[in-house]
């Protein structure tokens, strides 16, 4: 090690070591490793269940798994490494450690390479969890060993690639938060080796593979040069607060310079007040910036805009007015995504932000009761969420109009149109239904994240928290169901764990006209599910302000202790 | 009588003890000043006391009321400054003020003239439309002095008021501190800088892993550890003699001769400075140089403590 002081590599050293005595790490391969074999055991038992094991038929029918493994090792790569990567070098920022890093006698490359292995590693790790379940794919047969190496090597450059993406989003970026979110926008540039992948489907030779990848390779060693080029550039950062300011600043510029086309047309004007009776409720809505009446204004009008032109657009089209429905169903599919991320990272962020800032414990020496804490914190997320609501509402209205217009062409729905009340029955009930699931879960969602966010110790472990929740609540039971029914149970009954994800009554409203079909047990278990959760988590964060928030409760009514700690006495 | 009194208190942090058994008082009026290492428990004591963290066991009472099973009645008569705090930085001074000002639930009407009170008495009314992020560390550790005195309150809990400050900004807040002690304030005061607390502190108690070492007046712990203090002096006429006759003068406990002086060590707060000089002078030294040490706190901690953590 003295002697070649070059390849001690400290800082790989030390990023193992901690990852090492961190619980966390052997948590995560822990359920990797249990989602992978019950995946595996899944598909293996919907295979092989019907067949005997004299079965000639068994033979050469291990590809299917092999595949089934490789697919499960890609997703798993670009679900966890760029949550595993992000953090790497804004860690540092954050904690002030980058400067004596830089201090020390690395090169920048040395740091940017230790640290990319340094993240690597535990991700091979986890690859390496499936050596057991390709063994028994190939022990099938039907795998050729071009295959299995061709699928090796491109797990390993989805790897590289995905990891040197999320490491440059982590230079660029100035906080992990940051850093995450980008990371994930990067993986849009890193699909080609699935791509190729699927695409050879185990009949490329090895180095017909080896060539198809060169703009991988290409790719990955260009993100990891910007991310060299950007280890010293943003060691350093501007504190977020400059950097948000200096964008709503030009936001300004550009709208007043608008305005002038505009007629100088001042809809909101900013006033100096001062705080009356809710200190946290003024300074919420009238001192942030994404808080402030003209910036809800300006997003609404963002979203809004799109929305509306894109439907006038399709209901003068005559040839588009037909599909107008689905449009709109896909408008929808995507504001929801965009609503719930945007409600949840504000709610998580609400407390993650005041402690991170050391605002937290001046606040809550004073008199104000944790529960109206809570409340006036939350009143930016509820304004929120009442702009978001207006997309939502039009989106609703516009179907229901056009199905009020096209109701006629579709007499199979048993309605009789004969009657305009009758024929404005089922859009009514559309709205009605669908304002309904908007209602419950936009609140259901923010409380959850709320919740999350007062337990978590910092902002990114909150909002990192807070999304893998919902993707898990989403997804569960759904997942449930597809193994349930694999394993022979009745449908309806397996069906019945649908209602706990929210996500199966908007496709199920949007495309499977339930309303038609007249699913309303399901409907109406659903409300009742996520209102529960709703109701479960105000009570929760209310009724535990105190607690959550770090002080001791008023009123405090349990009992004081009267043994000595038996610790060390 | 006590106005602050903590009994027998336990804080635990999983399987950690960060404060064991701690007990003390300060009475009312009093400015008590809580030294003890780094990881002592001073932080924990003052979070139990400002109702942030329960004690797995003893008690913690602020004039006669029970912190624990009255927090909120506690948080209206206390003043807390953390050790490290932020600010809301898009807030200007005096709109920081009235934020906490409307969160202690003073009267609208009476609000501006406690504002200006507050600034004056911290030196920063001439700040007030100033936004917060562009004020120095020593201005912006003013302004939570500032923020804790809004409501008047009786009991101050300041963490490390003077850390990382520069000598000026550090002497201001002393300052304001002897400035508060006039106005009658109990204030409890945990600091690195001893010698500055000893200009402020009318008592202190020295805390080492959860416990507490030494509590009192600076006299009686001085008197109580009998600290030394050196006092070098440079003696024209000196014989052996006469190095004989001073040992025995009452109160010097070694004379050593060095090369260019001789170290007399005499035992802190039996023999002043001044008394050593006129019994040197009754002794008919030619004195040349007379030099006494500073009276050092840090002997008196260095002596308590062994840098043990709770």
């Amino acid at each position: 090690m003295r002697i070649l002081p070059q390849w001690s590599l400290p800082l790989l050293k030390k990023e193992l070591v901690e990852q090492a005595v961190r619980k966390r790490t052997y948590a995560i391969r822990g359920v990797y490793a249990a989602a992978l074999s019950v995946a595996f055991l899944m598909f293996f038992y919907s295979q092989y269940s019907s067949m005997s094991i004299e079965n000639l038929e068994i033979l050469g029918s291990g590809q299917f798994v092999f595949e089934f493994i490789v697919g499960l090792q890609f997703a798993g790569i670009f679900i966890f490494l760029p949550a595993m990567m992000c953090g790497a070098l804004t860690l540092e920022k954050e904690h002030g450690s980058m400067a004596p890093l830089i201090l020390t006698g690395m090169t920048p490359w040395q740091i940017i390479n230790q640290k990319y292995l340094g993240r690597l590693v535990p991700m091979f790790s986890m690859l390496l969890l499936s050596l057991p379940l390709f063994a028994i794919a190939y022990a099938f047969g039907g795998i050729s060993a071009g295959y299995l190496f061709g699928s090796a090597y491109l797990l390993l450059l989805a790897c590289l690639e995905v990891g040197a993406a999320s490491l440059m989003a982590s230079a660029i970026a100035s906080t992990t938060t940051t850093a995450f979110v980008l990371s994930y926008v990067l993986l849009l540039l890193c699909g080609m080796p699935i791509a190729i992948w699927e695409g050879s489907a185990g009949s490329d030779p090895f180095f017909v593979i080896l060539i198809q990848t060169i703009p991988t390779i290409v790719f990955t060693a260009a993100f990891l040069g910007i991310a060299r080029g950007c280890l010293l550039r943003n060691a350093f950062p501007r504190r977020r607060k400059s950097f948000l300011k200096a964008i709503f600043t030009q936001i300004d510029l550009v709208m007043n310079q608008a305005n002038k086309y505009a007629w100088n047309v001042l809809l909101v004007r900013d006033r100096d007040t001062l705080p009356t009776d809710k200190p946290i409720e003024w300074r919420e809505l009238t001192r942030k910036s994404l808080s402030k009446t003209r910036y809800l204004f300006r997003m609404l009008v963002a979203i809004e805009l799109p929305i509306l032109l894109i439907t006038a657009f399709i209901f003068m089209e005559s040839p588009f007015r037909r599909s107008m429905s689905e449009a709109v169903s896909a408008l929808l599919f995507l504001l929801w995504p965009l609503a719930v991320l945007i409600i949840s990272v504000n709610a998580s962020g609400a407390f993650a932000s005041e402690r991170a800032g050391k605002t937290l414990d001046v606040l809550l020496v004073t008199p104000i009761p944790g529960r109206e804490i809570i409340r006036q914190k939350m009143k930016p997320v509820w304004r929120l969420t009442l702009v978001l609501v207006i997309p939502f509402l039009t989106l609703f209205l516009v179907k229901a109009i056009n199905e009020y217009g096209a109701g006629a062409t579709w007499p199979t729905k048993g309605f009789s149109y004969k009657d305009p009340l009758a024929k404005a029955a089922e859009p009514m009930l559309y709205v009605m239904v669908s304002t309904a699931v908007v209602a419950i879960f936009l609140p259901m969602f923010s409380y959850v994240s709320l919740w999350i966010g007062l337990k978590a110790r910092t902002r990114f472990r909150a909002i990192l928290t807070t999304l893998t929740t919902i993707v898990v609540w989403c997804v569960l039971p759904i997942l449930l169901v597809g193994v349930l029914t694999d394993f022979d149970m009745d449908r309806g009954s397996a069906g019945f764990l649908a209602v706990f994800s929210p996500l199966v009554i908007i496709p199920s409203i949007e495309l499977d006209e339930f309303l038609v079909r007249e699913e309303w047990v399901f409907v109406i278990l659903t409300f009742l599910w996520h209102a529960g959760v709703f109701f479960y988590f105000r009570a929760l964060c209310r009724f535990n302000a105190d607690k959550y928030l770090g002080r001791v409760p008023y009123p405090f009514t349990g009992p004081r202790a009267t043994i000595k700690p038996h610790l060390d006495m | 009588m006590a106005y602050v009194e903590v009994e027998n208190l336990w804080v635990v942090y999983g399987r950690t003890v960060a404060v064991r058994d701690l007990s003390f008082q300060i009475p009312k009026g009093e400015v008590f000043g809580f030294i003890g290492p780094n990881g002592a428990g001073k932080t924990t004591t003052i979070r139990v006391l400002a109702t942030l963290l329960r004690p797995a066991f003893g008690t913690a009472r602020i004039g006669d009321t029970d912190v624990m099973y009255a927090a909120q009645a506690i948080r209206r008569r206390i003043g807390f400054m953390p050790d490290t705090f932020g600010v809301y930085e898009e807030l200007k001074v005096y709109e920081y003020l009235s934020f906490f000002a409307a969160a202690y639930e003073i009267e609208a009407a009476k609000r501006k003239s406690v504002i200006g009170d507050v600034l004056a008495l911290t030196d920063l009314s001439e700040k007030s439309d100033t936004p917060v992020d562009a004020l120095s560390r020593g201005m912006k550790q003013r302004l939570g002095l500032a923020r804790i005195l809004l409501h008047d309150p009786e009991f101050l809990l300041l963490d490390e008021p003077a850390s990382g400050l520069d000598p000026r900004a550090r002497i201001e807040i002393r300052e304001i501190l002897k400035e508060l002690k006039n106005m009658g304030k109990t204030i409890l005061i945990s600091s690195h800088i001893l010698h500055e607390l000893a200009q402020v502190c009318t008592r202190i108690g020295i805390i080492e892993a959860g416990r507490m070492g030494v509590e009192g007046s600076l006299d009686e712990i001085y008197r109580r550890l009998q600290v030394t203090r050196n006092m070098d002096v440079r003696i024209v006429n000196l014989t052996d003699e006469m190095k004989e006759k001073i040992a025995k003068i009452p109160g010097v406990s070694s004379v050593e001769e060095k090369p260019d002086r001789l170290s007399i060590e005499v035992k802190q707060r039996e023999v002043e400075a001044e008394d050593l000089l006129d019994a040197l002078h009754a002794l008919g030294a030619r004195i040349q140089m007379f030099q006494p040490e500073t009276t050092d706190m840090e002997t008196v901690f260095m002596r308590l403590t062994e840098g043990k953590t709770a």
